[in-house]
């Protein structure tokens, strides 16, 4: 079967585009014909086209009123045409691209997708994707650890110690599986930032990384400039080695790039050790001291945190420093990290229950469902009624959430596990206080979401 | 969950108009009827501005002159239908019976563009245009545009 490629974008983005990509694809599957499109529109370029497909690919129909990338095809059959033509004669166009007379584009191949990107999107949101990549990475890593290690609590909280009498070999086993699978957060936190800056030559430099940054307790900070480091030196690497013939490309990838990157990175990794574990270990007392002295501003602190972008970086730093100082036995600070976590998406169930007539049927729906998402410690679900209106629902939602770590760091509740919601109630010291705290947070902003969105026409 | 992007006021089943003119003039009047736009003059420019730049007469009888900008105060997409037909300056030269004026804010958030990223991919689709075409009343067209 024929593989073709289309790229579709016009000026405002919001309607030739996606109509070019809609008949494309029709013509092609009409005369069967597998077909990728990659629209450039105003919410950005989606289904993106990777080196890979382009490389694989017969031919490339680029559609196009607006200009997009054209670099990355250099070498391969190319067709191009105004965006109305891939509207009008998809049909034709999809003919002649499988008929194998299209012309060569001329320029040399680029194998170097990452580098086009980087192009096309600011600097602000790639360091946002690359750490989120890391972040991605990285979580479920936490959440098994942490779990396990929880769990290994039921048995009692020494119940890893050989020499207490709360001592069971099960629960001992499972501490030390979690314990494992904690200890892979930093490193594969560093080595996907690196890997999304330079693909896999930066994974590689990146595990290094993040192994030396858990090992000399740079921790998290340790982890991002690790990262960071990797994915730039890896890329500095790959393209300042373009230029050598192709016959050493093996020679390259699998010797040359690891063997400097690591060594580069590895020696200024190490050489940061100390001053960065120092400022890493200076943070953690800082924010558990903080915990002592002034609960109600750490509370405001970590509610913010946590609201600000719902599982973004913001939230997850306030989400890892949670669970590092889980790690050294801090079991009231991700307490409050984990209500602050809960309260928005209860926040959002709350108040579409009771305000019914400022929510449509289909909000109302979604609403439901945040129960659900915020027992169990989902953050995100509250996301697209923020996105909605991120003035008036991101404020609320912060100061719910101050409220809910708020109480919990005043009543001084422990929560062990890192996460889990409600799920893991048992583990919790004070459960029935602890839902309380996040219930007053919620219904508070419930009450201002309620009072503040205006109501919706339910009739048409 | 959709962007509410339809209305029925800004729904016409009888656009008497019969030229680009003509037929934006009159869609106008249709948004800002519903107080859509905060400054009509400005909205009316950015249309031509698109237009200018290639006609969004795209053909199979549509036209969906649009513009993303600070006249407008909340998105909306209204539409107009035209038994007769537009003589609209088209790609492929024939009138146009069905008319999408879109208005986005240029602080807009992704979900309207993803509905209209949806509504566009829907009207390659000769079935719905049909179905749009055959509408009697302005809450048939409403049920199909948000069914999208």
């Amino acid at each position: 079967m024929k593989k073709i490629l289309g790229v579709t974008g016009c000026p405002t983005g919001i309607a030739h585009t996606f109509m070019a990509a809609e008949a494309l694809k029709q013509a092609a599957e009409a005369l069967g014909v597998q077909i990728k499109v990659e629209t450039n529109g105003a919410i950005g370029v989606e289904d993106e086209l990777t080196a890979q497909e382009i490389k694989e690919a017969d031919c490339i129909i680029v559609a196009c009123d607006k200009k997009v990338d054209m670099e990355r095809f250099n070498s391969r059959p190319v067709i191009e045409v105004s965006v109305g033509e891939g509207i009008h004669k998809a049909k034709e166009l999809i003919e002649r691209a499988i008929s194998g007379n299209v012309p060569i584009r001329k320029g040399i191949a680029s194998n170097d997708s990452t580098n086009v990107r980087e192009q096309q999107t600011s600097f602000g949101h790639e360091i946002y994707k690359h750490l989120m990549n890391g972040v991605s990475h990285m979580l479920p890593f936490v959440v098994a650890g942490g779990v396990l290690i929880a769990i290994s609590f039921l048995w009692g909280i020494y119940s890893f110690d050989p020499n207490s009498s709360q001592y069971n070999s099960f629960a001992a086993l499972l501490k030390k599986i979690g314990g494992y699978s904690m200890g892979l957060m930093v490193p594969v936190f560093a080595a996907y930032i690196a890997q999304s800056i330079a693909n896999r030559p930066g994974l590689i430099a990146g595990f290094v990384a993040g192994i030396i940054a858990a090992d000399t307790g740079s921790g998290f900070i340790g982890g991002i400039i690790g990262g960071f480091l990797a994915g730039y030196v890896a890329l500095f690497l790959v393209k300042s080695l373009a230029g050598m013939p192709k016959q050493f490309e093996g020679l390259k990838s699998i010797f040359l790039v690891p063997l400097v990157s690591v060594a580069v990175v590895g020696i200024v990794m190490c050489l940061l050790a100390s001053p960065v574990s120092a400022i890493n270990t200076y943070m953690n007392n800082f924010l558990a001291g903080l915990q002592n002295s002034n609960p109600v501003l750490l509370g405001i602190v970590i509610g913010c945190m946590c609201a600000f972008d719902m599982g973004g970086p913001v939230n997850k730093a306030a989400y890892v420093t949670g669970t590092l100082l889980l790690g050294q036995g801090n079991y009231y600070f991700m307490a409050g990290v984990s209500a602050a976590c809960i309260t928005p998406p209860i926040v959002i169930a709350i108040a579409t229950t009771f305000f019914k007539n400022k929510f449509t049927k289909d909000e109302r729906a979604a609403g439901a469902v945040n129960y659900i998402l915020g027992f169990t410690h989902i953050t995100e679900g509250a996301i697209p009624f923020a996105a909605k209106e991120p003035l008036k629902v991101l404020p609320i939602l912060m100061i719910a959430s101050s409220i809910s770590a708020i109480l919990s760091y005043v009543m001084k509740i422990q929560v062990p596990a890192p996460h889990g919601g409600f799920l893991i109630l048992a583990l919790v010291d004070q459960p029935i206080s602890w839902v309380l705290c996040i219930l007053a947070g919620s219904v508070v902003g419930a009450i201002i979401y309620g009072f503040i969105k205006e109501t919706v026409n339910n009739e048409a | 969950m959709e962007a509410v992007l339809f209305d029925i006021n800004t729904i016409k089943l009888d656009v008497k108009a019969k030229t680009k003119d003509e037929v934006i003039n009159e869609m106008i009047d249709l948004l800002d009827n519903d107080h859509i736009l905060k400054d009509r003059e400005m909205y009316k420019k950015s249309i031509y501005v698109r237009e200018e730049m290639s006609t969004t007469g795209i053909g199979f009888g549509i036209a969906i002159p649009h513009a993303k900008t600070s006249a407008v105060n909340k998105p909306r997409v209204a539409f107009g239908l035209s038994k007769e037909g537009v003589d609209y300056d088209s790609e492929d030269g024939e009138r146009v019976n069905l008319i999408f004026m879109i208005a986005v804010s240029d602080t807009d958030n992704n979900l309207h563009v993803q509905t209209l990223a949806k509504l566009s991919r829907k009207l390659i689709n000769p079935v719905f245009r049909n179905n749009l075409m055959q509408c009697k009343t302005k809450k048939e067209v409403l049920v199909l545009l948000e069914a999208i």
